[in-house]
């Protein structure tokens, strides 16, 4: 339940950060256009690439502290 | 789950709501079909299949524009007179050439007609598919999408369809298509008056 929690927790920050830099708030139709979906793509990759990195940086503190 | 209500949640994969009343074969199909409409509609928007839309469009469009200006345009009645006149005085003493029969120059003149539509339609149809291929290409890289791309994307096309005439036409040509591909976009993308609810 904890893993569920934290998995969702991550994606709703993705979702949150990627639609606030890649979709504009004026838009004329329902479909993502190719600006877009490139966009989200490559924040995806991003999100994620920061993730394990910003996770590792914070292991290596933690093991540096103990 | 005390996460943001707005948010996507997640659901489990058997756990779909909207789906209960399906049996798991009917979900199959769903999910199926969903695949395939997200893969069509994905290949839709790909930049190889947008530049050939465009191209196919383009050849369409100057077909058609060719036949209609092929209808206005007057035959002169005395051309066959001129031209046979003209082949007896570069070949005196020869025979005239045979006059050709309607049939016979009603197909040629449809033979005529269907050159020009060809070739109006190839030059049509490069225009398109350039200026599609070059704008694809320029949304993919900046991952935005905004008025600029077609901007671009017409300067570049432009430029490059008067590439044989000049630097100058170069340039001109370029403003000249990114002006008309940017007025058209701009005139697409404006916001469409709606009437607010009271």
């Amino acid at each position: 339940a904890g893993q569920l929690d934290m998995i969702t927790d991550t994606f709703n920050k993705l979702v949150n950060s990627c639609h606030a830099k890649c979709i504009s708030t004026r838009y004329l139709e329902a479909d993502l256009n190719k600006g877009e979906s490139v966009c989200i793509d490559r924040c995806v990759a991003k999100f994620f690439a920061v993730n394990t990195k910003v996770g590792e940086q914070m292991q290596q503190i933690g093991s540096q502290r103990q | 789950m005390a996460a943001n209500p707005w948010v996507c949640p997640i659901y489990l994969p058997g756990k779909e709501p909207g789906l209960e009343a399906l049996s798991p074969e009917e979900r199959y199909q769903m999910t199926q079909v969903k695949y395939w409409s997200d893969m069509t509609s994905a290949a839709m928007e790909s930049c190889p299949v947008k530049t050939a839309m465009s191209g196919v469009l383009g050849f369409g469009l100057g077909g058609f524009f060719s036949l209609l200006s092929a209808s206005f345009a007057i035959d002169d009645p005395l051309r066959r007179s001129n031209l046979q006149a003209a082949a007896m005085a570069a070949n005196p003493g020869q025979a005239a050439p045979p006059e050709m029969t309607t049939m016979q120059q009603t197909r040629a003149y449809f033979k005529e007609t269907g050159k020009q539509m060809y070739r109006s339609g190839k030059g049509f149809g490069k225009v398109g598919a350039l200026y599609a291929g070059i704008e694809c290409c320029i949304e993919g890289f900046r991952a935005k999408n905004d008025l600029t791309n077609p901007v671009l994307a017409g300067f570049l096309a432009g430029g490059i369809l008067a590439r044989n005439a000049g630097p100058q036409a170069i340039v001109g040509g370029g403003l000249a298509f990114a002006g008309f591909s940017g007025a058209i976009d701009w005139y697409m993308r404006r916001p469409s008056a709606s009437d607010d609810d009271d």
